[in-house]
């Protein structure tokens, strides 16, 4: 702050104390030089160490902690779970459901089929998609997109019967063309209104845009890839600002330090 | 040193604030350290199974950590004008950490400035 060399105007408006007190002269920085090496300075500077090591060691564990709960979370969120153990049948689809890896086990109702029209195959081509309801052996019933044939008289488009365990992606209803007339057995888009009128209240929420199904069925509509994008798992905000409190700790530690010598000094 | 009135007020906030929170969140810990017991769990593993807990729980911790960080530069600067020595700032410092003791920390300084500022002190 202050200049090495004053004008004689500048010390001339200066009033009181010493200009020793203030600023660091040569003589001040050798005072304060001889103080750093009193045993009670070099004492207090081991402390300081230590000090900063620890807010350090534990800003490092808090940065630590900040990334394995991360891949924890998404290790959890990519891990396929139930789909009757993410929400009730009755429930609306909750947002952190949404593209997540789900299972369901049950039996495809052959007679529930609809057939999704106007929509493309992954590879472009035009189409149909095959929505088939999987009654879940709880009274619900969930949609599962089985995949895309070229023609509705496929005999892909047919379920096999039996037992299945299906895996996929969870997807929210589709709500666009709220007001289109669909012929029975044929949708324009996946509404709740057209699986619960199709098949009955207790259809779920949304769907499942299959990836794979056991036991596997020779003849299967083609694979249509999830368009859904899911979000990142929540960030563990806690830790995060932990790491930075304990860093800057360390930073206070130093300032302290500092600070204690000066004063002592003076 | 000037501004002591202004610094102590500063302080008084914030221990006042950093020790509401604090006490909040440490009683909910116990409550919930002790449903967890009570439920048939062993005491430990509260720590390493790390249940889910309430988001607001996270939320409070978290306004604790930066509450905490300003009541480290409040208490810093009081201390400084104070002209206290290393052993009792750090003692401010470290208060606001122990659930109740900012409240404690904040009585004593309150005390020690009436007591500098008392007209019968000799001097």
């Amino acid at each position: 702050m202050r200049p090495a060399r004053s004008r004689p105007s500048r010390r001339a408006r200066m009033s009181s104390p010493a200009p020793s007190a203030h600023g660091l002269t040569r003589g001040r920085a050798r005072t304060l030089a001889r103080t750093l090496v009193t045993p009670k300075w070099l004492a207090l500077a081991v402390v300081l160490v230590m000090a900063v090591g620890a807010c350090v060691l534990l800003g490092r564990w808090q940065w630590q902690r900040t990334q394995d709960i991360l891949s924890a979370e998404r290790v959890a969120a990519a891990t396929p779970v139930q789909v009757q153990d993410l929400f009730a049948a009755d429930e609306p689809m909750p947002a952190q459901a949404i593209g997540r890896p789900v299972i369901a086990s049950g039996t495809y109702r052959e007679t529930g089929r609809i057939i999704v029209r106007h929509r493309a195959s992954a590879d472009g081509i035009a189409g149909a998609w095959i929505l088939q309801p999987l009654d879940l052996g709880d009274g619900s019933t969930i949609g599962v997109l089985r995949g895309w044939v070229a023609d509705d008289g496929d005999p892909a488009a047919v379920a096999p019967a039996g037992r299945v365990r299906v895996q996929g992606i969870l997807h929210p209803p589709e709500a666009f063309y709220p007001d289109a007339i669909n012929p029975p057995g044929t949708a324009v888009a996946i509404s709740d209104e057209v699986m619960r009128s199709a098949w009955g209240s207790r259809a779920r929420d949304g769907f499942v845009m299959l990836s794979s199904e056991q036991p596997a069925s020779g003849l299967t509509p083609q694979p249509v890839p999830p368009t859904i994008q899911t979000g990142d798992v929540p960030f563990p905000l806690q830790n995060f600002f932990y790491a930075f409190q304990w860093w800057t700790f360390g930073g206070f530690a130093v300032a302290l330090y500092g600070r204690w010598l000066w004063l002592d000094t003076r | 040193m000037k501004g002591i009135p202004g610094a102590a007020l500063r302080y008084k906030v914030m221990a006042y604030v950093t020790g509401v929170i604090l006490g909040t969140a440490f009683t909910w810990m116990v409550v919930l350290i002790a449903l967890w017991v009570s439920a048939g769990n062993d005491l430990l593993g509260y720590f390493s199974a790390d249940p889910d807990k309430p988001a607001l729980y996270s939320v409070l911790w978290i306004v604790h950590g930066w509450a905490y960080f300003i009541y480290l530069i409040v208490g810093v600067d009081l201390a400084f004008r104070l002209r206290y020595g290393i052993g009792r700032t750090v003692l401010i410092l470290l208060a606001g950490t122990i659930p109740f003791m900012s409240f404690v920390a904040e009585h004593y300084v309150h005390a020690d400035i009436e007591r500098r500022s008392a007209p019968t002190a000799a001097s």
